[in-house]
């Protein structure tokens, strides 16, 4: 996760790197019914998840991602940004009901 | 917000624009959670000099804070909460800071006064033979704010905490 590496000499591969964080973080909270990641759009170097999770509040406020740098200054460079939704909140992103962060483009999306 | 609590206010705004900056950009974790910490009490002491009468360190934890906001007994200032952190009813915070306090307390306890001779972000431990370097340690509170959504989530109702603090001070 953020401030740790998870290789320290290779070169980056964004998708690999996505794949691997999916796994951490269904390995730390359980109550993750779903992973997508946003590639399309997305900078090089910056990986988009949206994470479809069934313990977290729903805020009734705009959604907005939480970024992480990781890894600056090495190959693996790159940035970690996560949105965390309900499942209510996925159904309604889903339906175009409920934008996505400026940027963010959901045909892109590939459940991990 | 009398002026006490704005020189709180205003210090630990400043730590939490520090502790986003070090987010970004990917420094240490120690120094990360260090600022986040430091955050966390300084607002918590903004909450409570709300009285304009001085406070025991000991009373000022970040733990105390959170559970006073959901001790709010009149129904204005509980809906006003309940706005301010974008919970729909005041006991759907109220249940939320439940569910979050042994993350909140994990928090607290990261202040080298409350670690007990063990991890904490800014000195090597323990002090007698000190071994372990925090900018080599990997913490677990960490790894429950980063990689579980209930963390991720208290980091942002901790930002609305710091920023919207002058209206519910």
């Amino acid at each position: 996760m953020a401030g740790e590496s998870m290789a320290t000499e290779t070169i980056f591969d964004r998708d690999l790197t996505a794949r691997w964080y999916a796994q951490q973080h269904r390995k730390t909270d359980p109550a993750i019914a779903a992973i997508y990641y946003l590639p399309g759009n997305a900078p090089d170097r910056e990986i988009r998840l949206i994470e479809v999770n069934t313990m977290i509040a729903e805020l009734n406020d705009e959604l907005e991602a939480v970024d992480f740098g990781v890894d600056r200054g090495t190959s693996n460079e790159h940035l970690l940004c996560i949105l965390d939704v309900t499942p209510t909140q996925w159904k309604k992103i889903s339906d175009s009901k409920l934008p996505l962060p400026a940027g963010w483009s959901l045909p892109s999306a590939i459940p991990l | 917000m009398n002026r006490f609590q704005q020189s709180w206010w205003e210090q630990a705004a400043s730590d939490h624009e520090l502790l986003n900056l070090l987010r970004r950009e990917g420094m240490g974790i120690c120094h990360q959670l260090h600022y986040l910490q430091m955050a966390t009490e300084k607002l918590s002491r903004a909450y409570l000099w709300r009285n304009a009468k001085p406070i025991k360190k000991s009373h000022a934890g970040f733990g105390l804070f959170m559970r006073l906001l959901t001790q709010v007994s009149e129904t204005q200032q509980q809906e006003k909460l309940a706005q301010i952190f974008a919970f729909g009813r005041f006991e759907d915070f109220q249940n939320w800071v439940r569910s979050a306090l042994p993350l909140v307390y994990e928090i607290e306890r990261l202040a080298p006064s409350l670690a007990n001779e063990g991890p904490n972000p800014e000195y090597p431990w323990p002090t007698a033979v000190p071994t372990v370097s925090p900018i080599k340690y990997g913490f677990p509170v960490w790894k429950q704010l980063t990689e579980s959504a209930t963390g991720r989530q208290l980091m942002s109702i901790i930002a609305r905490a710091v920023h919207r603090f002058p209206q519910y001070a």
